[in-house]
């Protein structure tokens, strides 16, 4: 990839300009640019990493405080109009297409006559410009939506320094004895970074594989083992349940069979028959006993009651007698003698009249107690007597009526007798012509072979529920080990992705270190060629090695370590050596701009230096911006065979700025 | 896939001439292509990009 043009407008002390480039290919891939100092060759490295990222990466102390536009810019404006800052950079890529990036900043004129920024609010910048790149896609030009994104695919801004560098700065890579800042600069320009990364990646990965796959333990031979045993309790139950319905069909047939054999009989259960005729014999024998007993009772009770009864009429006649003398007066009525005594005593009748004695109710009542004296007990007697009789004559009633009762009773076994006997004659007429013995032994058949029908229907319904039962298990161990099937297909899922992770850190790991012993001994080798190369002390120094810690030892002739004892032109052509190596090495295809890569060597070594340049970056864009202190003639003619353009800055000041111009050399 | 010309062809060689398959080939270059990428961004989210890529590599429909 090479930069074909830089155009800036009114970026720094650049009002208006565009520098050309030409392709690096057939040996002249060197553009010089000359200026003096302060000229803006470091604003040109400034424009192209301000267009890149944003930002300007080697803006001197003095630009610092300074506005990014061209101060002149603003002098012809009115209030309100634009200013625009801007800086384009067109890469060709390898394959030959375009890529155009462009950074612009706007500011405005105010009122005051003050120019002020009008910032990009959608941009991600810190300084609010805009960014813009069109890409080559076929033959047409296409916007790029995330320009950033690409850029940092082109030329990553972390890698930069490597690229677009100052020369004057180089030498701090060997300032200190210390191969911190060297490898780091391997292995980022390296890539190795990537590779490390990928490779922790790739291990949390493996991690991650790693606990997935053993929180899954396959159990399917387990299970499956289950499941056979199952099935086999489950064939055995079910023939076994089959047979037991069969035995059960056969046990109904059999008692259907009998059944019907039966039903053919002229009597039907004649057992029942029977066994009622039976039960009507002992019956009647127990009835007869009991009416024979009731009648021996009944003439018991006669003997002795009849004689109470024989007296009814007697009894009878001496109520009717003592009633009648009752009524007749003929019986006199029971006085108490001292209650009559009491009423002559008071002198007082119970009705309350007075009873005067003497008077004729007096000796009337007291006739009375003299009359009551004999009769009295007679009286009393006589009534009592009649309540005697009354009670006589009631119980020769009731034995009446018990006798009468023992009768019904009697009656009623006699009609029961008759009825079994006659119930008892029709079932003699009914079975007296069967063979009751071989219907018994078809009903005995029948019964056998319901109750066996009934014992393998019970078995068949315990059958069906084991059966059922085994079924359902079966169907729950399948589930289970479909569970574990996929499980175990997670499993292997997972091995296999386990293993790939594992291929693929093999040979990470294996690309790391071989790149990196690769790189370092590569750059070493380089390095040191380069170095010994343009060194123009020849025989001071004789080797220069990279150890594995990336410190970097200079040899004096004497064998002693001289890295300390540099001169800073020396240093200076031993980080011309290193990033010279490094670019190399690093297999990234970018331009490369060195600002002052002569500015700290003398005059003479200069030339040595410049013939060994475009050995140390054969095939590569390299943009050298240089002093004419720099460029000598001789500077000049050692590299004019690689060098395809020559600009030259003419810088002019005015009192409100500046404006720089690069013009072609003739 | 970031265009491999971005990415250092002494790697790609390298792994381009291991001895391994070419899914394991093909993922490593993706993966370096990946972290190429998330340089100037970190992306702590890599597990689902490198996953994805994995059973991608690996035929695998995925099971996590």
């Amino acid at each position: 990839m090479w930069i074909e043009h830089i155009k800036m407008k009114n970026y720094r002390q650049y009002q208006d300009e565009k520098v050309v480039f030409d392709s690096p290919k057939e040996g002249k891939n060197f553009t010089v640019i000359q200026g003096d100092n302060g000229s803006g060759k470091t604003n040109l490295i400034n424009a192209v990493t301000w267009c890149l990222y944003g930002n300007e990466r080697h803006l001197t102390a003095k630009n610092k405080g300074l506005a990014i536009y061209n101060t002149l810019a603003p002098k012809d404006l009115k209030p309100g109009d634009k200013l625009e800052v801007c800086v384009e950079v067109q890469f060709r890529e390898s394959d030959g297409g375009r890529i155009i990036i462009n950074r612009s900043l706007d500011y405005k004129l105010d009122d005051n006559k003050k120019v002020v920024l009008v910032p990009d609010l959608r941009s991600i910048s810190d300084d609010h410009s805009t960014l813009e790149m069109m890409r080559q896609i076929g033959k047409d030009m296409k916007e790029v939506k995330d320009p950033e994104f690409i850029i940092q695919k082109l030329i990553p801004e972390k890698i930069e320094e490597y690229f677009l560098f100052d020369g004057e700065r180089l030498d701090e890579y060997f300032k200190e004895k210390s191969g911190v800042k060297i490898a780091e600069a391997v292995f980022k320009i390296s890539q190795i970074d990537l590779l490390e990364r990928t490779i922790d990646h790739l291990k949390a990965m493996k991690q991650d594989f790693v606990r997935d796959r053993n929180d899954l333990s396959p159990r399917v031979e387990e299970i499956q083992g289950k499941i056979d045993a199952l099935t086999k309790t489950f064939t055995e139950l079910d023939n076994r349940l089959k047979k037991t319905v069969g035995q059960r069909d056969e046990a109904e047939r059999l008692e259907l069979e009998a059944r019907g054999r039966i039903s053919q009989a002229p009597v039907q259960n004649i057992g029942k028959y029977e066994d009622e005729r039976g039960e009507l014999e002992s019956e009647i024998g127990k009835t007869k006993t009991e009416l024979d007993e009731m009648k021996r009772e009944r003439v018991e009770y006669l003997a002795t009651s009849a004689p109470i009864v024989f007296t009814i009429p007697c009894i009878r006649q001496s109520i009717e007698l003592i009633g009648q003398s009752e009524a007749a007066g003929r019986i006199p009525p029971e006085y108490e003698p001292g209650f009559v005594k009491k009423l002559l005593k008071n002198e007082t009748c119970i009705c309350g009249r007075e009873i005067t004695k003497n008077s004729p109710e007096y000796d009337k009542v007291r006739g009375l107690l003299t009359r009551a004296s004999p009769i009295g007990g007679l009286t009393k007697r006589l009534v009592g007597n009649a309540g005697s009789l009354e009670v006589s004559l009631q119980k020769a009633r009731d034995l009446t009526e018990s006798v009468t009762k023992q009768n019904g009773r009697i009656q009623n076994l006699e009609k029961r007798i008759e009825s079994m006997e006659k119930r008892k004659g029709t079932i003699d007429a009914l079975i007296s012509g069967c063979d009751s013995e071989m219907i018994k032994q078809y009903e005995a058949e029948a019964q056998e072979y319901h109750q066996k029908k009934m014992q393998l229907s019970e078995e068949v319904g315990k059958l069906k529920l084991m059966v059922k039962s085994t079924e359902s298990r079966i169907t729950e161990m399948e589930k289970e080990r479909n569970k574990e099937l996929r499980n175990q297909t997670k499993y292997q899922e997972l091995v296999s992705l386990l293993d790939f992770c594992q291929d693929a850190l093999t040979v990470a790991i294996a690309a790391k270190a071989k790149v990196m012993e690769d790189v370092r001994r590569e750059i070493e080798e380089q390095t040191r060629e380069h170095f010994l190369n343009m060194i123009w002390k020849e025989k001071t120094y004789t080797n220069v090695e990279i150890g594995e810690d990336y410190n970097v030892s200079v040899k004096h002739v004497s064998g002693c370590e001289s890295i300390g004892t540099l001169s800073a032109g020396e240093r200076q052509v031993l980080a011309l050596s290193f990033v010279a190596a490094l670019n190399n090495v690093s297999g990234f295809d970018a331009p490369l701009i060195i600002d002052t890569p002569l500015g700290r060597i003398s005059s003479e070594p200069r030339t040595k230096i410049a013939k060994a340049l475009p050995s140390c970056f054969s095939e590569r864009q390299v943009i050298l911006l240089m002093t004419d202190e720099e460029y000598t003639p001789t500077v000049r003619d050692a590299l004019k065979d690689h060098v395809s353009r020559e600009y030259s800055i003419r810088f002019t000041e005015y009192e409100d700025g500046s404006d720089a111009k690069v013009i072609e050399n003739a | 896939m970031v265009n491999s010309g971005t990415l250092n062809r002494r790697i790609l060689d390298y792994i381009e001439q291991a001895d391994a398959s070419k899914e394991v080939q093909d993922f490593l270059k993706w993966a370096l292509g990946f972290e190429l990428e998330q340089a100037w961004e970190s992306n702590p989210q890599f597990r689902k990009d490198y996953e994805r890529s994995i059973k991608a590599s690996t035929g695998k429909s995925g099971s996590r």
